[in-house]
């Protein structure tokens, strides 16, 4: 049973709320004051705490920051009565998992908790087995599935994955994240901060493919008051903002050779400095990037700095594709379900049979998020407990052609094995997916994009690479 | 001269809100605790509990509209 700590100095509030939550399968305990709530939390493990922002003896910010610091893995809600979303961005920034506002809604904070719940659930199921989250073992156990369920998996290849998490988390080496669009590249990044001695120190996380040329240099390292046109007031940068902790740059591939330059002085100096100001800032950052598309071949062709390209690649990590992850195709759709059921308030139990071959022979080319969104939707519009084919949307009937194709040469399982090992084959079923794809919208690249699930910039760049226009 | 907190009009709207945003809770968490009591209750008292739910989310309509 999962153990929630209610902390609300209005003992109607916490006597309700808990009776309530008890109602709904909780193990709820109360405390009155912040003190009282700390010292509970000292002889149980909790999974959630839910505490008032406002406290006779302290508030939530302060409590927050004990528990992200003493109880990582035990996940926090903020009450409040005031609804200020600059508060809000903070606590979030800090660690809690949601905000709630008064006046409460005992549906509501149960979609909350529950979410809250399955976010955290496996965090704190190593806790189970002791107090000592840190020891080798547990650590392995809380790795295996975290915040999206991506690692959750018993295939090699997510094996492997965590093994390599684990590995690399304690070390404050720079990492390079590769692998396909939606395969968890930031949940790897995140995963790594959070078993790093910097888990309570902030993640900030910034997608490079979405910035342009200008913006660049101000979002990563901020800029004084009037340093330029439109410089209204003054902005921290992310390098700033990530200080102590971690920084995790999506799609580092996408970034201009100009940005590179600033990008490789301050990660070689460990310094900043905000545009328009003198004074340098000093840094303790990690870095972890992420990008889909192989970094090398753009230092081939000039396109990203080989000297920066080192400084990152202290380590990589390969986030395997989806369709390599066979078994792990179903457990990861019956957690997303499970997620969903919560989510939108349904009892769907199980996929058909039809359904489950669909989603062994589909090719995820948007991997994990993929299957994240389709079952989601299924789930919404299942008519049953049980998803049929009916649920699922017309992209999956129509990759199941090239599924057959393959099939003609052979066992499916055989063709998946050769794949495995042939260097280019992950290139291939790119070039099979894209062409298919652009035919289908008829060379659309806008909608091409959309149904790959990839952005429109990754596809061009992809489309170059395979020599596609 | 500085207002002190006390004495400013908005800061002490704003406490207002707050406190009574806490008596709303707690009276929609009784509403819960009483469904659940009066589960086999005649459809028109269940009713009521319904009744002072949209209430509640009146008053706190007109407490956002002060915002």
């Amino acid at each position: 049973m999962k153990k929630i700590l209610i902390i609300d100095d209005e003992v109607n509030v916490a006597l309700l709320l808990s009776k309530f939550l008890t109602r709904n399968g909780f193990d709820v305990s109360t405390a009155s004051s912040g003190a009282s709530g700390l010292e509970q939390l000292k002889a149980g493990n909790f999974n959630l705490v839910l505490c008032d922002y406002r406290l006779e003896d302290t508030d939530g910010r302060e409590m927050l920051r004990q528990i992200k610091s003493n109880y990582p893995q035990t996940g926090v809600i903020i009450i409040t009565g005031y609804s200020d979303i600059k508060m809000a961005v903070e606590l979030i920034k800090m660690g809690a998992y949601d905000y709630i506002t008064k006046p409460l809604y005992p549906d509501e904070i149960l979609n909350t908790i529950t979410k809250a719940i399955e976010t955290h659930n496996a965090l704190v199921e190593g806790q189970d087995d002791g107090p000592s989250a840190s020891a080798g073992i547990n650590r392995k156990q809380t790795v295996s599935a975290t915040a999206s369920g991506m690692v959750i998996g018993s295939s090699k290849a997510s094996k492997e994955l965590a093994r390599q998490i684990e590995l690399v988390a304690p070390t404050n080496y720079s990492v390079i994240i590769l692998g396909e669009s939606g395969t968890g590249k930031e949940e790897t990044a995140k995963s790594i901060h959070m078993h790093s001695p910097r888990r309570n120190q902030p993640f900030v996380a910034m997608d490079c493919g979405s910035l342009t040329k200008e913006l660049a240099a101000s979002e990563f390292f901020g800029h004084e008051k009037g340093s330029f046109t439109g410089a209204f007031a003054t902005k921290i940068g992310h390098f700033e903002m990530a200080n102590g902790g971690t920084l995790f740059l999506d799609e580092v591939g996408n970034l201009s050779y100009e940005i590179q330059a600033a990008l490789l002085r301050t990660v070689q100096e460990r310094k900043v400095k905000r545009i328009g100001s003198t004074k340098e800032i000093d840094l303790d950052v990690r870095i972890i990037v992420a990008t889909n598309e192989n970094l090398q071949d753009g230092i081939m062709k000039g396109r990203f700095r080989e000297d920066l390209y080192h400084r990152f690649n202290e380590f990589s990590i390969h986030m395997p594709p989806l369709r390599e992850r066979g078994q792990d195709i179903m457990l990861l759709a019956e957690h997303f379900l499970k997620m969903s059921n919560a989510e939108l308030n349904r009892n769907v139990t199980s996929f058909s049979p039809a359904v489950v071959e669909c989603f062994m022979n589909y090719r995820w080319p948007g991997n994990i998020r993929e299957l994240k969104n389709i079952v989601r939707r299924a789930a919404l519009i299942a008519e049953s407990n049980e998803i049929t084919t009916k649920a699922l949307p017309l992209e999956i009937s129509n990759y199941k052609i090239p599924t057959l194709d393959y099939s003609t040469a052979g066992d499916v399982p055989e063709v998946r094995e050769q794949r495995h090992d042939l260097k280019n084959a992950a290139l291939e079923a790119e070039y099979d997916t894209i062409l298919r794809v652009l035919k289908e919208v008829s060379y659309n690249k806008t909608k091409a994009a959309e149904i790959l699930k990839i952005d429109r910039k990754t596809l061009y760049n992809k489309m170059k690479a395979i020599n596609l226009k | 001269m500085p207002t002190s907190q006390k004495e400013d009009p908005a800061e002490r709207l704003r406490t207002a809100r707050h406190d009574i945003r806490n008596q709303l809770s707690n009276i929609n968490l009784l509403i819960e605790q009483l469904k659940y009591e009066m589960q086999n209750a005649p459809a028109d008292q269940r009713d009521c509990l319904h009744m002072i739910t949209d209430s509640i989310e009146k008053i706190d309509s007109i407490l956002k509209s002060t915002e």
